[in-house]
C-alpha cells in the first residue's frame, strides 16, 4: 500500500471516529422510567430556560413545554424535551434540573444549555476530503463573540488557501444591529494546471472586512431577512514586487433570507435564498475593477424517515477579478464528481450549479443517498458545455458524509471519492 | 533486611486489625449477604446530581472466587434506582428487575443500607469449609448508552456481567471493596 493510500486510510479512520464521537457524545441526562424518581408524584409549576433566550425555540416547543405546566412531573416526557431543545439550539448539554416550587407539591424545571455546539451557519468548521482535491479543513472555535480558525481549503477557490483567520461581532437591539469585522491571513497556493496557463499572479493575502448585518424582518417561527453590508480591504503578496497588483479592496453585500419550519422529532425542513454582490471599485484604490454576483437557493424538505435537497446556485463576474473571486465549481458541493482543474483551470467568469438529492434513513441516524448534478462552467459568452454528475451516498444527521460521485460523460467511468464532516 | 523492615512488616497486621471491616458478611439460608457500612457512595457529584432531582442507577456486582478471582465460582448484578425527594429531603429507592422492591423516606444512611439489604449472592452447593474470597464492585453510570442496557427489563445476567467487565467510559463514580480468604462455616448464621 502506497503512503498515500495509508494517509488516506488514516483520514477516512480518524473522520469515522470523529463522526462515532459526535453522535454518540452524551447529549443530555437521560432518565428513569417516571415511578422510579420520587419527584414525578410532584406538579410543574413553570419552565424556565437556562443559558439561552426562550425566543430561540420554535413556536411548536414554546407551546409544548407551556402544555406541562400543571401537570405531574415526567422525567421520561422531560428528558424528550430536553433532548429536542438540545436539537434546536444546537447544544452539545441540556440538562433538566429540579427546584423547589413557591408552595409544597410543587416544583419547577430548568433546563440547563451549556457547552453549545458551533453555528454552522457562522462558523463551518469541516474537515472533507475529494479524491482529486485532497483534504480540505476548516477549523473555527468561538470564544464569546469572537471567533479565531484555522484554514487550509483546497475545494471552495481556484487556488488552494492556508492560514488563520479572526472575528468578533455584537449584536445590539435584539440582535437587528450587528457590526463586525473579519480578518483574513493566507497563503496561495495554485495547482499546476492553472500555473501552465499563468504566472503565479499572487503568493497569498490579507484581507480586513469591517461589515454591519441588518435583521430588518423576523418572522414568528424561526424566519428572518438580513443585510450585510461592508468594504473588504484585500492585499495580496504578490512575487514580482515591480507589478502593481497587489490591492482587490471591494464593497461586499449580501442579502439572506431563512426560514426553518417543523421540528427535529417530526422532520425539520428549511429553505434559503441568498444574493451575493462584490465590487472592485476604483475609487476604492482596488487594483482590481469587477463586479461579482452570485445567488443561492435550496430547500432541504424532511419528513419521517426521508430527506428531498434541492439547490440552485450561479453567478457572473464582469471586469477585471482576481482568481480569488473566480468561480471554482467542480468541488464537494457543486458538479460533485467534475475536476475544477479541469473545468476551468483559471476559474470561470459565469457558472450555474444545480443538485437534487433524496435520502432515506437507513440506520438510527445514517441516511443513504442518492444525487443527480447538473450545471456549467465558462468564461466568453454563449455558455458552456453542461456537466452532469450523479452517485451515492451517506450522511449523517450530525454532519458526517460520504459519497461516490460519478462524472457523467463518454470516456471511461471514473469513480470520486468525496467524504467529511461538518461540524 | 533491616530492622526497619522487620518492624514495618510486622505492624502491617496490626493495622489491619485495627481497621474497620470495610465489607462485612452474612449467611442466610443459602445467601451470602453483604453490608458495608463504612462505604458511603451518597456523595460528591453523585449527590448534587440527586439534588437536582435527577435519578441514577446504581450498578452493584457480587463476585465469589475459590482461588483469589483466578476464577470466579459465583456472580450476581442488581440494579437500583436512587432519587432525592426535593420537598422532603429524603432518599427514595428501587431495586430493578423481578421481584421490584421500593423505599422512601430514607435518609442517606439508611439508603444505602437499603442498597445492600436487598443484594445477595447464593452459595448453595459449595462447601463451607474451603477458601472464599468475595468481590464487591459498585458504581453509578449517568451515560445513555449504559441505561439503555440497565434499564431494561428483560436483560439477562449474562449480559449484566459481559458489560460489568467492560471499559468504564461514562462512569461517574465507582468502588470495589474484597473479602477473604473466609469459610461460609466461620460466617454467622
Amino acid at each position: 500500500m502506497s503512503g498515500n493510500a495509508y494517509r488516506s486510510l488514516f483520514g477516512l479512520v480518524f473522520l469515522a471516529g470523529l463522526s462515532f464521537g459526535i453522535f454518540t457524545a452524551s447529549a443530555f441526562s437521560w432518565n428513569v422510567p417516571d415511578d422510579t424518581n420520587v419527584n414525578s408524584r410532584y406538579t410543574v409549576e413553570r419552565i424556565d430556560l437556562s443559558g439561552i433566550p426562550e425566543s430561540k425555540l420554535s413556536a411548536g416547543l414554546r407551546k409544548e413545554l407551556q402544555q406541562r405546566v400543571g401537570e405531574k412531573f415526567s422525567p421520561e416526557a422531560f428528558a424528550k424535551l430536553a433532548g429536542r431543545v438540545r436539537d434546536e439550539v444546537r447544544a452539545r448539554l441540556v440538562a433538566p434540573k429540579l427546584l423547589r416550587g413557591s408552595s409544597s407539591e410543587q416544583i419547577r424545571v430548568v433546563f440547563e444549555v451549556s457547552g453549545r455546539r458551533l453555528d454552522l451557519t457562522a462558523s463551518p468548521s469541516r474537515v472533507i476530503y475529494h479524491g482529486m482535491q485532497g483534504w480540505s479543513g476548516d477549523v473555527t472555535m468561538r470564544l464569546g463573540r469572537a471567533y479565531v480558525g484555522a484554514v487550509s481549503d483546497g475545494d471552495e477557490y481556484v487556488e488552494r488557501v492556508a492560514g488563520i483567520k479572526a472575528g468578533y461581532s455584537r449584536g445590539f437591539w435584539q440582535d437587528r444591529v450587528r457590526p463586525g469585522f473579519h480578518f483574513q491571513s493566507m497563503r496561495s497556493q495554485f495547482h499546476n494546471s492553472t500555473l501552465a496557463r499563468t504566472a503565479e499572479p499572487y503568493r497569498g493575502f490579507t484581507s480586513f472586512q469591517p461589515e454591519v448585518t441588518f435583521t430588518p424582518w423576523r418572522g414568528s417561527d424561526r424566519e428572518e431577512v438580513s443585510i450585510s453590508s461592508g468594504l473588504r480591504l484585500q492585499r495580496f503578496t504578490i512575487p514580482s514586487p515591480g507589478v502593481n497588483r497587489e490591492a482587490s479592496h471591494a464593497l461586499v453585500n449580501t442579502l439572506r433570507y431563512r426560514r426553518v419550519w417543523g421540528e427535529e422529532s417530526t422532520g425539520e425542513s428549511s429553505t434559503h435564498a441568498e444574493y451575493r454582490l462584490r465590487a472592485g471599485l476604483a475609487g476604492l484604490g482596488s487594483d482590481y475593477r469587477f463586479t461579482r454576483h452570485e445567488a443561492d437557493a435550496g430547500l432541504d424538505w424532511r419528513r419521517g424517515r426521508n430527506l428531498v435537497r434541492l439547490n440552485v446556485q450561479g453567478g457572473s463576474v464582469n471586469g477585471d477579478a482576481p482568481l480569488y473571486d473566480r468561480f471554482a465549481y467542480g468541488n464537494t458541493l457543486t458538479l460533485r464528481g467534475w475536476n475544477k482543474y479541469r473545468l476551468a483551470p483559471l476559474g470561470a467568469n459565469k457558472a450555474i450549479a444545480s443538485t437534487a438529492e433524496v435520502g432515506t434513513r437507513v440506520w438510527r441516524q445514517t441516511m443513504l443517498t442518492t444525487f443527480f448534478d447538473s450545471g456549467a462552467v465558462w468564461n466568453q459568452n454563449g455558455g458552456g458545455a453542461v456537466r452532469n454528475s450523479t452517485g451515492l451516498g451517506i450522511r449523517a444527521k450530525n454532519g458526517f458524509f460520504l459519497y461516490l460521485a460519478v462524472p457523467l460523460r463518454s470516456n471511461p467511468v471514473e469513480v470520486v471519492l468525496i467524504t467529511g464532516a461538518y461540524f | 533486611m533491616t530492622r526497619r523492615l522487620l518492624f514495618a512488616q510486622s505492624a502491617v497486621p496490626l493495622v489491619r486489625a485495627m481497621a474497620p471491616e470495610m465489607l462485612q458478611l452474612r449467611w442466610d439460608d443459602q445467601l451470602l449477604r453483604v453490608q458495608a457500612p463504612y462505604l458511603h457512595f451518597l456523595g460528591g457529584k453523585s449527590l448534587e446530581r440527586l439534588h437536582s432531582g435527577a435519578a441514577l442507577v446504581f450498578s452493584l456486582q457480587l463476585s465469589l472466587s475459590a482461588d483469589k478471582f483466578t476464577t470466579v465460582v459465583r456472580r450476581n448484578v442488581d440494579r437500583f434506582v436512587v432519587s432525592f425527594d426535593l420537598w422532603e429531603e429524603k432518599f427514595a429507592i428501587t431495586r430493578l428487575g423481578p421481584g421490584k422492591h421500593q423505599a422512601s423516606h430514607l435518609s442517606r444512611e439508611a439508603a444505602e443500607r437499603w442498597l445492600f439489604d436487598h443484594t445477595s449472592l447464593s452459595v448453595g452447593g459449595l462447601a463451607d469449609n474451603k477458601p472464599l474470597w468475595l468481590r464487591m464492585d459498585l458504581r453509578a453510570d449517568d451515560s445513555r448508552e449504559s441505561a439503555a442496557l440497565l434499564l431494561d427489563p428483560t436483560v439477562n445476567l449474562a449480559r449484566l456481567i459481559e458489560w460489568f467487565g467492560r471499559s468504564q467510559r461514562g462512569a461517574d463514580n465507582r468502588w470495589a471493596l474484597d473479602k477473604g480468604p473466609f469459610h461460609l462455616a466461620e460466617l454467622r448464621r
